[in-house]
């Protein structure tokens, strides 16, 4: 691992010029940011291994990253989906609107900052009480899957820089996070961005043999594993 | 004018700070965010029992969660002034969610508020039956006709931060000064029979600090009326 980072240093300016390469196809690939991460892995692994010529290897390592971030995702996405059905489980259960577990009155007030809002029904806040509440258990359900990516057991403030990195609907939230956490989240996915970049010239040759090769499928990976950290390329820009 | 509007508007809260908009900016820092002890609750609920959160998280969220008020807010208010109209009402919140990406949220929550609404529903009619006016069907001007006689006062300017502020006090109408508001359109009584009852569940379903202090002077004006 030191190792692999170890050699990435080198192709810094490799990466400045895939930042550009960004800009341009990134408005293509917003919709792919939540899935990205298995496309990532995925590349790295593949071009680690044409540094080996083994073919074998090759896709031992893409098999293995495949399957450690397809079950990471699948964990996630059956968390959520257990998540969402259990709201309405739990709404049911409400009776006593009065016992919120937020305060009203300071929702109503941060509803109020903005100028533009004038009267603002009884029943807003009482939504936005709830609205918050699964909020910030999506928020910290996507926050804690980074924790556990990372082998640790205490939710920083960089595994939420990195859900909301990861996920479309928290673009808004990208201001709040200071640069220091993004550029963190951003770094750790340079080492798997330099390898699409890097491997252009490899790549052009596996675009070729497709049909002749099934193994290639993997190439493919590759091709597509490139447009897909544009966008962090971009966001670091 | 102003001032008198401004004296209006923040005396129910008895705190001119955080009564009056304009100065919303030099309310304390953390009035800007939901307190972090809730916060915190809150996401221990999504984390293993062994889980810890450091407090730069906590506080990360609660700038999140402030950031997504506002920016659902700001939706429903763009959507309210296109459509002409002054109150931001639960239906605009989830539209906004809907527009804004949050489409998991609108399934629960709709339910959440027709449950709210059939609750505090039945509360707002039980109120209204211990009034001694008799029920009439009413809107918006009407309740504001209401609400400038009990504080003594005509100026169109007002009629907005007098509703936004007395809007309870509306319901302490009496008969003769109904009977105007029966010349609208059945549709306009209908919308302000509507606005009525939620600015009644307002008064009746808020407990915090504000709602409190709002009862006292309806009583007051109920005792002397």
């Amino acid at each position: 691992m030191d190792h692999q980072g170890h050699s990435q240093n080198p192709s810094m300016g490799v990466v400045g010029s895939g930042a550009q390469l960004a800009y341009g196809s990134n408005p293509y690939q917003p919709g792919q940011i939540t899935g990205p991460p298995g496309s990532v892995v995925t590349s790295v692994g593949t071009i680690q291994s044409t540094g080996q010529p083994a073919g074998a290897q090759l896709g031992q390592h893409q098999l293995a990253y495949q399957h450690i971030h397809q079950q990471q995702q699948h964990q996630l996405q059956q968390q959520l989906q257990q998540f969402w059905s259990s709201q309405y489980q739990e709404i049911e259960k409400v009776t006593d609107f009065k016992n919120h577990s937020l305060p009203l009155a300071r929702i109503k007030k941060i509803m109020k900052a903005d100028e533009d809002v004038r009267m603002i029904s009884a029943e807003a806040p009482v939504i936005f009480a709830r609205a918050c509440e699964m909020f910030i258990l999506e928020l910290t359900l996507r926050s804690w899957n980074h924790t556990e990516e990372n082998k640790r057991r205490t939710l920083q403030k960089n595994d939420i820089a990195a859900a909301i990195t990861r996920t479309d609907i928290f673009d808004f939230l990208v201001d709040i996070v200071p640069r220091e956490d993004l550029k963190d989240e951003v770094l750790a996915s340079i080492p798997r961005g330099t390898m699409p970049v890097a491997g252009p010239a490899d790549a052009l040759p596996y675009c070729y043999m497709p049909p002749q090769h099934p193994s290639q499928v993997g190439a493919a990976g590759v091709i597509m594993g490139k447009p897909v950290m544009d966008p962090n390329m971009y966001a670091q820009q | 004018m102003t001032g008198k509007r401004n004296q209006i508007t923040t005396s129910p809260v008895g705190s001119p700070t955080s009564g009056n908009i304009s100065d919303s900016s030099s309310s304390k820092e953390q009035d800007r965010f939901l307190p972090i002890a809730n916060v915190s609750r809150i996401m221990k609920r999504a984390l293993p029992a062994n889980a810890k959160i450091s407090k730069e998280a906590k506080e990360t969220v609660q700038e999140c969660v402030s950031e997504f008020i506002s920016f659902i807010t700001g939706e429903a208010s763009d959507k309210c002034q296109r459509e002409k109209r002054k109150t931001i009402n639960g239906d605009d919140l989830l539209w906004a969610m809907t527009t804004l990406g949050f489409e998991n949220y609108v399934g629960p929550l709709k339910f959440y508020l027709n449950n709210y609404r059939e609750t505090e529903g039945e509360k707002s009619s039980m109120a209204k039956q211990e009034e001694h006016s008799p029920t009439h069907q009413t809107n918006i001007d009407g309740v504001v006709v209401e609400i400038n006689k009990l504080h003594h006062s005509v100026a169109a300017t007002n009629k907005a931060a007098d509703f936004n502020t007395f809007s309870g006090g509306g319901f302490y109408s009496v008969g003769p000064q109904v009977a105007a508001p029966k010349s609208f359109t059945e549709i306009g009584g209908i919308n302000g029979y509507r606005e009525s009852s939620i600015a009644q569940s307002a008064v009746s379903g808020d407990h915090d600090a504000s709602g409190n202090r709002m009862m006292p002077p309806n009583l007051r004006y109920r005792v002397e009326w």
